[in-house]
């Protein structure tokens, strides 16, 4: 038995070696489960010294690398040897002489690239005030400080498209005082920046690019319960024990036109228990115990992923409509920084709102493509060709003026000065005329000044002591700086252009504004960062207003796929395209539209004819169930007769 | 399957295509206001919802992506359709008086080069509210040409008795129509004037829009002339209407 086990352990390592490392999955485009990810030489900005630019890309590499300490699911290359290898195989290098080079290693082929642009870098002296309780003194403490912009996407090899975009500030300084003077003090700045760099990278990719895996068989059964379950390829995408696998079912699979639409529901959670052993991939059942053992038994795939689902930037992403993302134009030459932050901010936007479009990288294609050439020829087969995403549309951008300006504003402070005693005058001589009174003397004596009767304490009859008259102080009013106030504005012309008919689908000129407040803190760089605080503003609300529109423009259909219940009134509840990435909420209000042709002298045009209303009232990742409101009879009926009908926002 | 409205909206040319040529002025320090300005032209002839807004400017990004398409890269990947690109039927020119502060737009049809429609207004591109004024001219040169056009009532949606309560129009929004647009039901007879034949438009009764299905389609609820609308309707005659109040 042992015997038999360690032969199929050979035969089966020796397979991996055959497919290039990793294992096949069920993912719909035959990806691994430990997806690669190529790390492109970083685009610097110009004036950014080499050295500097590549301590940054490797920080960012490390980072990347190393999630949380724990292995990731996911493996980096450098992929800085590209052009030189692909030069190198174009030179008719064998597969095998290509096999001894050293640059094996960077040639794996990966399904994504990841490139980090350096947009700026600076290091200066910088300082705070500090005010120092025990000596009662003021310190100005100098330090140097590094700062950096950086913009970190990736992109899916295959299909070109955007799986997330980064614009983000780091920096670095050292805190100690005057440790700004010298080169090692520069250097160490430069360190901690890099530093933050690493931990930035620390993570970013992890949800995206995580594999998954599917489970094979019930490993300990306990009253129709799986309480442990076994996967096909458990130990390389779960980093930590912790953490646990969400479990989908893939109830149907659905093809419309030629794109899969998986009916998916999440049936429960497994994690790495306590008697996990590598060589049999055992998990333990957290959730779902009894639904997955039912799932098992009847033959349905169960798909286990540390992300959500879909896996990867697949399934209905087919039938979308993608975005290509450009450089804009600049006709108000604003600084290059301003246009590559603006137009990053945008792009970050565009990647994080996947719930209309796909976002396909035009500005790196050329890298993809050398990529994809590269994997052609040693044939690799982490990527599958010729399945790239086209551009439906693209935004066309002017910005045609910037500008950004912050005032010093001031205030006024009201401050008490204790006035110098007045010199002591000698006491003026005593007359004869003057009558003198002895306090205390039992006499009849009147007050100058009495009490008020309501200061008198009726138990002891008399008043509290009179408070020392104050000491004489003199005010004194300063005008100090008190903030800087900056804006920023820009105008920019937007127009969404379609790829397929150069038509203009909306077009807005925006004419925004972005204000930051900095105190004044007697800080060379206060200035500075209340304008960049008020161009960031700006840059996120232009970002925020350009999306807004073009979710407005763009409204989709979703297709009705099959009935679920029908009663005699008809169809009940009905399942729709569209899932989690759809813009979908629960309880949302839905038209139902049959499309039917109309001839109109000779020509035919599509006409959207309304025949009923719908609830959504499940959300599931690919698909949606609804109620039917109105129209049950009318849907059944077109369904039968295979009718076009969809499901539109009303 | 997900689609696109704007997709779809875009493959069915019912719509006038035009496009807004770079606005002229005698003022060089214009240069930023007119491409404001020319923007706000596009977008208020997009939002008007009638036109197909072709941009020219774009044109060799759209063909640098057209080509790439063609690639292997996307052999079994999702494309557009190729050779679908949208000509323009007709030009809108802008021009700015910058002595008279006046802004003149005309309308012309590129296949015959004859201004169709102009309009023009005082304005200063140094205000804050002239983007306004300029929505404005676009709407009214849009309304003065479209209401003219006639639009085919296709057929009756619903009857009572012998009487057209809804009717069924050959135009959406491609044809300027929204809910509750006025509408003159009309036929075509021909009149004999000195031997010559001339269409007359007879109107034979009202509607009012009530639901607009797309670009394309629209439906209508008759408000008068509802039984010499089923008589037509009935006789095989051709119906036609046309916007009164928009």
């Amino acid at each position: 038995m042992t015997r038999i086990f360690i032969l199929l352990l050979l035969a089966l390592s020796f397979t991996t070696k055959l497919t290039g490392q990793f294992v096949q999955g069920d993912d719909p485009l035959g990806r691994p489960y430990r997806p690669i990810v190529g790390v492109l030489n970083a685009d610097v900005a110009p004036g950014i010294p080499a050295k500097v630019a590549e301590q940054i890309s490797i920080s960012f590499t490390n980072g990347l690398k190393n999630l949380g300490g724990a292995f990731p699911p996911y493996e980096v290359v450098n992929k800085d040897q590209l052009s030189k290898a692909v030069d190198m195989m174009k030179r008719g290098l064998s597969a095998q002489e290509l096999r001894t080079t050293k640059f094996w290693d960077d040639m794996v082929g990966a399904q994504y690239l990841l490139r980090l642009d350096i947009n700026s870098f600076e290091i200066g002296v910088d300082e705070d005030s500090i005010y120092d309780e025990k000596k009662k003194f003021v310190r100005v403490d100098r330090f140097r400080v590094a700062s950096a912009n950086l913009t970190a996407r990736l992109v899916d090899v295959a299909t070109s498209k955007v799986l997330m975009f980064n614009n983000f500030d780091a920096s670095g300084t050292t805190r100690g005082f005057e440790e700004y003077k010298t080169q090692t003090d520069s250097a160490r700045a430069v360190m901690q920046l890099n530093k933050q760099i690493r931990a930035y990278g620390n993570g970013m990719i992890h949800n995206v690019v995580a594999g998954a895996a599917t489970i094979t068989s019930i490993y300990k059964e306990n009253k129709g319960k799986a309480e442990e379950v076994i996967l096909n390829n458990a130990p390389i995408i779960v980093p930590n024990r912790e953490d646990g696998l969400h479990v989908y079912a893939v109830l149907k699979t659905y093809t419309s036109n030629g794109q899969i639409f998986r009916d998916v529901e999440k049936v429960g959670e497994i994690n790495k228990g306590k008697n996990f052993q590598i060589s049999l991939r055992n998990f333990e059942v957290r959730k779902g115990e009894k639904k997955i053992a039912e799932h098992i038994i009847a033959g349905t795939t169960l798909i286990c992923t540390s992300g959500g689902f879909p896996i990867g930037p697949f399934a209905p992403s087919e039938a979308r409509s993608s975005l290509a993302l450009q450089a804009f134009k600049n006709t108000a030459a604003a600084p290059a920084k301003v246009q590559r932050i603006l137009q990053d901010i945008l792009s970050e936007n565009a990647a994080r709102n996947p719930l209309l479009l796909d976002i396909v990288d035009r500005e790196i294609y050329d890298l993809i493509q050398k990529e994809r050439e590269m994997q052609q020829q040693t044939r690799s087969d982490a990527t599958q060709a010729g399945i790239s995403f086209g551009s439906n549309f693209f935004l066309n951008i002017d910005l045609l003026d910037f500008r950004k300006a912050s005032t010093l504003k001031y205030k006024t402070i009201t401050e008490t000065k204790p006035v110098a005693p007045v010199a002591k005058t000698a006491p003026a001589p005593v007359t004869k005329s003057d009558k003198i009174v002895e306090p205390g003397s039992g006499k009849n004596t009147k007050l100058q000044n009495p009490p008020a009767k309501d200061k008198i304490n009726p138990s002891t009859n008399s008043a509290p002591a009179a408070a020392p008259a104050p000491a004489p102080v003199e005010k004194i009013t300063k005008t100090i700086p008190d903030k800087y106030e900056a804006k920023a504005t820009a105008k920019l012309n937007v127009s969404l252009v379609s790829v397929q008919t150069g038509e203009v689908v909306f077009a807005n000129a925006y004419s925004l504004s972005g204000e930051g407040t900095i105190a004044y803190n007697k800080d060379k760089f206060d200035r500075v960062r209340s304008e960049e605080m008020a161009f960031r503003n700006l840059a996120t609300t232009v970002s925020g207003l350009i999306w807004k529109d073009i979710q407005k423009n763009l409204t989709p259909k979703f297709q009705v796929l099959a009935v679920i219940e029908t009663s005699k009134n008809g169809a009940e509840t009905v399942l729709v395209s569209g899932g989690l990435r759809s813009g979908f909420s629960d309880g949302m209000t839905v038209e139902l539209v049959e499309i039917v042709q109309e001839q109109v002298e000779g020509q035919k045009f599509d006409r959207d004819v309304v025949i009923g209303e719908m609830k959504i009232t499940e959300i599931r990742p690919e698909t949606s169930v609804c109620k039917v409101k109105n129209g049950s009879k009318e849907l059944l009926m077109k369904l039968d007769g295979k009718a076009r009908v969809y499901c539109r926002k009303g | 399957m997900l689609l696109f409205a704007a997709q779809s909206l875009l493959a069915q040319n019912s719509k006038t295509s035009i496009w807004v040529a770079p606005l002229e002025s005698d003022n060089p320090s214009t240069l930023t206001f007119s491409k404001e300005a020319r923007s706000e032209i596009v977008e208020s002839f997009v939002k008007f919802g009638s036109f197909s807004v072709v941009d020219r400017e774009a044109t060799q990004l759209v063909q640098q992506e057209l080509e790439l398409q063609k690639s292997e890269a996307f052999m079994d990947g999702k494309v557009v359709e190729q050779g679908k690109a949208v000509g323009a039927e007709f030009i809108a020119k802008g021009y700015y008086h910058s002595k008279e502060g006046k802004f003149v737009l005309k309308i012309v049809d590129v296949s015959t080069g004859n201004t169709v429609e102009t309009d023009e207004y005082k304005m200063d591109f140094f205000a804050a509210n002239y983007r306004k004024h300029l929505r404005k001219m676009v709407y009214r040169i849009a309304n003065r040409w479209l209401s003219g056009a006639k639009i085919t009532v296709m057929r009756s949606l619903e009857d009572k008795g012998e009487s057209t309560q809804r009717v069924l129009l050959a135009g959406g929004s491609g044809k300027g129509l929204k809910v509750g647009t006025m509408l003159e039901v009309f036929i075509i007879e021909l009149e004999e004037i000195d031997g010559e034949s001339l269409e007359r438009f007879a109107a034979i009764g009202k509607m009012k829009v009530d639901r607009v299905e797309n670009a394309n389609f629209a439906n209508a609820k008759v408000r008068s002339g509802e039984k010499e609308i089923f008589r037509h309707f009935a006789a095989n005659k051709k119906l036609y209407c046309r916007i009164v109040q928009n």
